[in-house]
């Protein structure tokens, strides 16, 4: 093994344990997020009115179990992506790259869409479908963690965009793939919050009425 | 006080053990090494291009790990959303620290961060 190589791995080995040191700072953000979810909702969580989506009124509760099965889906396709350019296929690494960022822009609409409420009414953006920002501890607590969330998503998109480009134009392979292996551990780390704002949100506690003023 | 106990503790821990039992049955249909033996070798995927490479088995045993870490998180992802209704806390966060476990151990390769050599 050349003296390169030895660096490189040298290198990836710390690049790894300052990727989970930043998880590990992360960590108090968004648990300080679920902890406030915990304190001011208690056993109770916010019972909403269903979303309309054309004719059809459809519980509350399904669209985050559909966005939660998005990003569920993303996180496999960019395990796969990860895995393919651990063994050289690039073909493989790039579709699924790909295929992760427009997963993740869907759970971005999703949240901003359906969750959010977030329309064109005369001209003006408009917020608020089930819950508003301003309805109390269950608005603020709901866009609180939601938008954080979506932040985090947002740029973990950017990053996978960012990773393609210079996917397609040759960089990284089976020795030397530290990029793909951060972005893949961020994503999967934007999933794992995902697992545990999803429930503390939508399913613990007992539904009480919160609706958009 | 019967119904507490059993939707708080009893429940939780039984449904957990299940849960616990299955990833240990998924662990073992998931091998860390190709398998030996008629049907290892697989067939060559399709061609994209000049420089696409045949399937290795690692790469499949690689692919279809990752392929059961999916459908373990979605089977936990259903169960969740199935007893949500039972208002257990308890059984929620056994639910949750499951599926941080598998994500952190098979997506995130967390061993690696004390290992020297390639986690792939």
């Amino acid at each position: 093994m050349s003296a390169i190589a030895d660096s490189y791995q040298d290198l990836t080995r710390r690049n790894r344990m300052g990727m989970w040191l930043f998880f590990l700072s992360e960590a108090f953000l968004f648990g300080g997020l679920l902890v406030a979810r915990f304190f001011l909702w208690g056993n109770t969580r916010p019972s909403m009115e269903p979303t309309m989506i054309g004719p059809l009124a459809v519980s509350y509760q399904i669209i985050p179990l559909l966005i939660t099965v998005v990003l569920l889906l993303s996180s496999f396709s960019m395990n796969r992506a990860e895995t393919a350019i651990a063994h050289d296929d690039r073909p493989t690494f790039l579709r699924f790259t790909l295929l992760t960022a427009l997963l993740g822009t869907l759970f971005l609409l999703g949240v901003l869409v359906f969750e959010w409420g977030w329309r064109m009414e005369e001209g003006n953006f408009v917020l608020g479908r089930h819950i508003s920002p301003t309805d109390g501890v269950y608005g603020a607590v709901i866009y609180g963690m939601t938008g954080m969330h979506a932040l985090h998503v947002l740029s973990g998109v950017i990053m996978l965009l960012l990773l393609w480009n210079l996917g397609r134009k040759g960089h990284f392979s089976a020795r030397e793939h530290w990029g793909v292996e951060a972005t893949a551990i961020y994503w999967h780390y934007v999933d794992l919050v995902w697992v545990f704002f999803y429930p503390a949100i939508y399913l613990i506690g007992v539904g009480v009425h919160a609706a958009a003023h | 006080m019967e119904n507490i106990a059993l939707a708080t503790i009893i429940l939780p821990m039984l449904l957990g053990s299940m849960i616990l039992a299955g990833l240990w049955a998924l662990t073992w249909l998931m091998p860390g090494e190709p398998k030996s033996g008629k049907g290892a070798e697989l067939v060559a995927a399709p061609a994209y291009g000049p420089d696409y490479v045949r399937l290795s088995t690692k790469r499949h045993t690689a692919y279809r790990t990752g392929l059961m870490v999916l459908l373990g998180l979605a089977v936990l992802t259903i169960v969740e959303f199935i007893l949500a209704p039972l208002n257990s806390a308890a059984l929620m966060f056994v639910i949750m620290i499951l599926k941080a476990a598998v994500i952190m151990s098979y997506f995130m390769h967390m061993a690696t961060v004390w290992r020297n050599e390639e986690a792939h």
